[in-house]
């Protein structure tokens, strides 16, 4: 067992157990106290910004799932963020409704609008998907101004539209959370339901990954042909994987208008929303899921410090050599890189399920730190 | 019928534009696969370069760091003219540098790298033109007479000057290229890389060579496919973005590995664009913006009932 590591467990057993619950409750902990740091430290607006760093990480993580589990290159997320934010402006302006009963119907609306712009694309291979997810992702915002159909009243057109609907917490939440009743306190507000609703995002996703369908993800990346042979219907299984990406997207447009409460079109572009998503996924790291969260933060608050320092012209080429960078020298990304530093620190040693062959234990928790026993 | 003819010339016009970038487009995937997304912006600058080299040395930032580009550039068309042909040779200088040092170190059958270099390409281009010239249009003299009175008058529609002279450079570039592929040794290693890569590599063909050629073919091509634009368009950094999804869907819908395909599908965009959209507007004006929303299904449509395109090579695997 010379790995190393300054800490070394065994897979299941109660050490890996205690470490598990100290590092998971450390992390929640640290994810209340959060907003109430920022509070302190910057005022509720960064707690905004901080909400924008969340549930643009569920878009980036939708994306991830399409470009780092599944191989395919599509770059239309802003077009699907975009979607479920007017659906959910519309619903909620045009006919009352509550925020949270907007979430399955843009999630639903997302995901059938990805199957149907991914199906033809998805039957060839080679670079279709990411030709027709530019010119997707390039027409959306034309086709949300659209004066005709009531399209362009329900999304507001070229100005935009404002959310009267306010997100406040109710008393007993107040008294919990320790905040009060004036907008911007809400923003703290908001934030436990957005950190909630991503949280949920990605232990969905999570489990997807390590389920049957993520292998056959993986499977489809790693060799199409072997896949095909295996039995995996590779159509049905990139255009599921296409329709839950944009579905995550969609969810991210819900928080988007519920964090800002206004949405326009000119947001929802190819070149201000979908290529910044794409380099917060390559900085995080692309096919991991912590990636998606890392990439997020980086690109909001990173992003702020650049046009801060007035280089806002810039901050775009900034962003370009940032991702030729790390494609050449950092493929793995931030996360891949503290994989790196956290291999030297903990070592993980899987532990097969009684009754399993040692080869099928794979997908059990934290996988990814599990690193096979040398043979002896 | 006059309206009709109308809208023929100016999608005929347009059409010239697409087929030109589409063309660019078209040579880099087919040595390759491999679909350029900053080939837009490449355009972009080139064009920039030639409007500095021709138009106004003394009000462009970069005639200050690049003192030698300030000098005059005689009367215009022939200063224009030869101010297109050296920013088409620093273009071409460009794209060969750009495939040797960003695009060589990957493995081209790996998408997700080529992708993520032209993308942050995209972006270093496009910010860096904002910063260098700012984002205010500037009118781009055309190389051809280009007047109120510039015209032919075919059944009461006026087929500009400028339509025939678009027409005549796609010409002049096609017949160039023609030359290049089918009579130098060059266009012969092209073909053969493009044909079969690993056999044009065993029997001697230099194949990163090869490509460095096709790159700097099409960021030759792409910058006079913006020199002809930019009249109509104006210079102003973001000029080639949405042009570029128009020369996408014309190469899709050719079928993005054939260079008549680029050319048939680069003049059927510009027709469809010019008449659907125009008359779609005539019923309602609310229409007009759906210019763009016609590429895209163009696109869609192409790869529901025909993936390779109008003349693209189905593609059979082996497997």
């Amino acid at each position: 067992m010379n790995s190393g590591a300054m800490l070394t467990l065994k897979q299941g057993s109660r050490e890996h157990r205690n470490y598990l619950i100290v590092t998971w409750g450390l992390f929640i902990l640290f994810a209340i106290a959060l907003p109430y740091i920022l509070t302190a430290m910057f005022g509720e607006f960064q707690v905004g910004r901080m909400n924008r760093a969340l549930y643009l990480a569920v878009a980036i993580l939708g994306l991830n799932l399409v470009i780092g589990y599944s191989g395919l290159i599509a770059l239309a997320q802003s077009a699907f963020i975009g979607i479920g934010a007017f659906v959910t402006t519309s619903l909620i302006m045009d006919h009352g409704w509550d925020y949270w009963m907007t979430i399955p119907i843009s999630m639903g609306a997302t995901f059938v609008v990805g199957v149907l712009v991914g199906i033809p694309a998805l039957r060839i291979k080679g670079l279709y998907l990411a030709l027709l997810t530019v010119a997707f992702a390039a027409v959306f915002p034309t086709l949300a101004k659209l004066d005709k159909w009531g399209i362009a009243d329900r999304t507001g057109g070229v100005n935009g539209r404002n959310i009267d609907e306010k997100i406040v917490a109710p008393s007993w939440v107040q008294s919990i959370l320790g905040i009060d009743d004036t907008p911007d306190q809400q923003a703290i507000y908001k934030y436990f339901i957005i950190a909630g609703l991503s949280a949920l995002a990605f232990w969905t996703t999570r489990n997807l990954i390590k389920s049957r369908p993520g292998r056959a993800i993986i499977a489809i990346r790693d060799n199409e042909t072997g896949a095909a042979v295996s039995g995996i219907n590779l159509p049905l299984y990139k255009t599921l994987t296409f329709g839950v990406s944009a579905a995550l997207g969609g969810l991210a447009g819900v928080m988007w208008a519920m964090n800002s409460a206004f949405v326009g079109e000119q947001d929802f572009g190819f070149a201000p929303l979908a290529i910044p998503l794409l380099v917060g996924l390559v900085i995080g790291g692309v096919a991991t899921l912590e990636g998606a969260i890392v990439g997020s933060l980086v690109w909001v608050f990173v992003g702020e410090f650049t046009r801060n320092l007035g280089l806002d012209i810039l901050s775009q080429a900034l962003f370009g050599l940032i991702l030729i960078l790390v494609t050449f020298f950092a493929p793995g990304g931030v996360v891949g890189f503290m994989k790196q530093m956290k291999a030297r620190l903990v070592r993980v040693i899987p532990q097969p399920p009684a009754g399993v062959l040692p080869s099928a234990s794979a997908g059990d928790d934290l996988v990814d730190d599990v690193v096979p026993e040398p043979a002896v | 019928m006059q309206l009709f003819l109308q809208r023929l010339f100016d999608g005929l016009d347009n059409g010239a534009v697409y087929a030109v970038v589409a063309v660019a487009l078209v040579l880099i995937f087919k040595a390759t696969t491999l679909v350029n997304f900053a080939q837009g912006e490449l355009a972009m600058f080139g064009t920039f370069i030639a409007y500095i080299l021709a138009v106004e040395p003394d009000d462009a930032a970069l005639s200050y760091t690049l003192g030698w580009a300030s000098w005059e550039v005689g009367f215009l068309p022939f200063g224009l003219l030869a101010a297109i042909f050296v920013a088409m040779a620093i273009s071409a200088a460009t794209g060969a540098a750009i495939e040797r040092v960003l695009i060589r170190p990957f493995d081209p059958t790996d998408h997700l790298p080529v992708v993520l270099i032209t993308l942050g390409l995209f972006l270093i281009l496009n910010s860096v033109a904002g910063y260098l010239w700012n984002f205010n249009p500037r009118p781009f003299p055309s190389m051809f007479a280009s007047g109120t009175d510039d015209f032919v008058s075919i059944g009461g529609a006026r087929l500009r000057h400028t339509v025939i002279g678009t027409w005549a450079v796609m010409g002049l570039m096609l017949l160039a290229l023609w030359f290049i592929l089918t009579k130098t040794k060059a266009g012969l290693a092209f073909r053969a890389v493009s044909s079969n890569t690993e056999s044009a590599r065993l029997v001697g063909v230099r194949v990163g060579r090869t490509l460095m050629f096709g790159w700097a073919l099409a960021a030759a091509f792409g910058t006079l496919g913006g020199s002809l634009v930019a009249p109509k368009l104006f210079l102003q950094p973001n000029m080639m973005a949405t042009l570029l999804i128009f020369s996408f869907a014309a190469a899709t819908v050719g079928g993005l590995d054939s260079l008549i395909g680029a050319v048939v599908g680069g003049i059927t965009i510009g027709l469809i664009q010019s008449i659907l959209v125009g008359y779609l507007g005539d019923y309602d004006p609310a229409f007009i913006i759906l210019s763009l929303a016609v590429a895209f299904l163009c696109i869609l449509t192409v790869l529901w009932f025909k993936p390779s395109g109008l003349f693209g090579t189905a593609r059979v695997e082996r497997v």
